[in-house]
């Protein structure tokens, strides 16, 4: 597979985009109509936060005074727990910070940690080390926009039958970022 | 409002695994001045401990414990051919002819001890009873280091007699016994050995340069071959492969004539000392987890950084590993850097009972030993090369031989 599927591919499986639309259809998130409008600018946050991740990845690594190689290991371990924790409880940590009425206060939970968490800042800075800044801003940016669509359509209540197929799709995209990290780990490990 | 506790979940969830991997994984890496001057100014340092290292009648001083002021009395012959390689070195590349009439007196040593048996030479054991392969290896690659700084053949015969010795020693497969056993007059089948063999193929490799169509590069090829598809299993290596500074010396020498069949062995092995060299700049991470000391000796880290060092030489001779030499590169300038900021200078030399035992040389937990130096020596040397981009390991100009007999 060439890079720039495969960076769509990890972005999309680290952001998660059928978690984020479990987390957003919860009883104490906006109503459907105002998530519709918070998702603008909560993606544009996002994508910003990323940016600043990618865009900035060698000066981060040399604020960290870490290695390219050794931030990729590391990042593979962080994307690791990430993907647990969703494989395990079929929502990511962050799940519970959307259960707010405060329209500003979803906005930034959604954009930051529920899209744009640690884990999609830190494989930012890792995959623009490896794929460039550029091609993985893209991709970051596409899979931020299915997160931002997912949040907005994501209908309260959430039927049980939709809830069932978001909750294995999210499970399977843990699934791919579990195996994605790994790659990290070994990559970084067997990087000069 | 967001429930207090989910944030807290939250933000500790993300704490402990953050936290975690930068204390374990990727806590920050500190190198040093990787300036090549720097890093030469380090080898030279390095050098004149060599020197200064010298006998009366050929020996080293063996090793130093700066905290009790007291001189080793112990002795290796294998450390001993490697610090006579390191001193050809020197005085191949530093021009320096101290460092040679030191080496020519360690070759003399070794010269008065040698063993003659079925047209080989090999150097024993102080009892006399066995031979390593270690030493032989490592007393070819010496004499091959003297003759590239000098052109002078004096010590071709014995070369070829000490080349005889490694060809004795290698098995079949390509792999080497570790042991001759003179009382038997044979092999200790049952001893192999992690190092000697890449030291056995580095030798055979400049046995070859030395002199070509005699067959030694039908031998280096098996040995290659030997080391890269089986040695690592036939040692039980945990995680090969194994960081064998030999074994890169020896590709690089051979990658004129017989580029390394396994591209990615090499990109495997590069990787390896790549990563060690890493850890060594974390100084902490998982080592201390591991129980692991949380640095590692001066010659322990010279053999990571003369490993890639030989890497990165190949890499610029072999087109197919090219994209390698920016990394290299990288790792290179923090193991030497990282040598030359633990080298021992002269305010630490000048408040030690010993100055001259002390300036150039690596202390861990308070000792040194020759080979600290001897290894953190050539790492220095090739990695300047390498930040230079200088791709030949030999002298630009040949240095005066003494006129004195040759060895027989």
């Amino acid at each position: 597979m060439s890079e720039l599927p495969l960076l769509l591919l990890a972005m999309i499986a680290v952001v998660n985009p059928a978690a984020v639309a479990l987390a957003a259809s919860v009883e104490a998130a906006p109503a459907l109509e105002q998530r519709r409008w918070l998702a603008l600018p909560a993606l544009a946050l996002a994508v910003a936060l990323v940016a600043a991740a990618a865009l900035l990845h060698e000066r981060w690594l040399d604020a960290l005074d870490v290695s390219a190689a050794s931030f990729e290991a590391a990042a593979g371990f962080v994307l690791l727990a990430a993907a647990l924790v969703t494989l395990v409880r079929g929502r990511a940590v962050e799940a519970g910070l959307l259960a707010t009425r405060s329209p500003r206060g979803y906005a930034a939970a959604l954009a930051f940690p529920v899209s744009a968490g640690p884990a999609v800042l830190v494989a930012a800075i890792a995959y623009a080390e490896r794929g460039g800044a550029g091609a993985t801003l893209a991709a970051a940016a596409v899979a931020l926009v299915l997160a931002a669509l997912a949040s907005a359509a994501a209908p309260l209540p959430l039927p049980a039958r939709s809830a069932l197929w978001l909750g294995v799709a999210a499970r399977t995209l843990a699934a791919l970022l579990a195996v994605l990290a790994v790659g990290l780990i070994v990559d970084g490990l067997r990087a000069v | 409002m967001i429930a207090l506790r989910t944030v807290l979940v939250v933000a500790g969830f993300w704490l402990v695994v953050l936290g975690a991997t930068r204390v374990l994984i990727a806590p920050s890496e500190s190198c040093g001045d990787s300036s090549v001057p720097h890093v030469r100014q380090a080898a030279a340092s390095a050098a004149r401990w060599l020197e200064r290292a010298a006998r009366p009648g050929g020996s080293y001083l063996y090793g130093y414990d700066i905290e009790a002021d007291r001189v080793s009395s112990d002795y290796n012959e294998v450390r001993h051919a490697g610090v006579t390689l390191a001193l050809y070195q020197a005085a191949g590349r530093l021009g320096d002819a101290g460092a040679l009439a030191a080496a020519d007196a360690g070759v003399e040593w070794m010269a008065q001890r040698l063993e003659r048996r079925n047209g080989w030479a090999t150097l024993p054991t102080p009892d006399g009873r066995r031979a390593k392969l270690g030493t032989g290896g490592l007393a070819v690659v010496a004499l091959a280091e003297r003759r590239t700084a000098t052109g002078d053949p004096r010590y071709d015969e014995l070369m070829r007699e000490m080349g005889a010795f490694l060809a004795a020693m290698q098995r079949p497969d390509g792999g080497f016994h570790a042991i001759w056993l003179f009382d038997a007059d044979t092999v200790d089948p049952g001893v192999t050995s992690k190092f000697y063999p890449g030291e056995a193929l580095w030798a055979l490799a400049l046995l070859h340069e030395a002199f070509p169509g005699e067959g030694w590069d039908e031998r280096a090829l098996d040995a290659a071959r030997y080391l890269i598809e089986q040695r690592d299993e036939d040692e039980d290596i945990p995680f090969p492969p194994l960081p064998d500074h030999w074994l890169a010396y020896g590709l690089a020498e051979m990658s004129e004539w017989a580029p390394p069949p396994d591209e990615a062995f090499v990109r495997a092995l590069a990787g390896r000392f790549g990563l060690l060299i890493r850890t060594e700049a974390q100084e902490g991470g998982l080592r201390p987890v591991l129980g692991k000391p949380t640095r590692l000796s001066g010659g322990s880290v010279g053999v990571l950084v003369e490993g890639l060092s030989a890497l990165w030489r190949l890499a610029a001779a072999d087109p197919r590993l090219a994209d390698m030499r920016p990394q290299i590169e990288e790792r290179l300038g923090c193991g030497a850097a990282i040598l030359a900021r633990r080298q021992a200078g002269v305010a630490q030399a000048a408040a030690s009972a010993q100055p001259a035992l002390v300036e150039g040389a690596w202390f861990h937990e308070a000792e040194t030993r020759m080979d600290d130096q001897q290894h953190a020596f050539s790492a220095l040397l090739y990695a300047g090369d390498a930040l230079e981009g200088r791709a030949h390991r030999e002298p630009d100009a040949k240095l005066p031989a003494p006129r004195t007999r040759g060895v027989r």
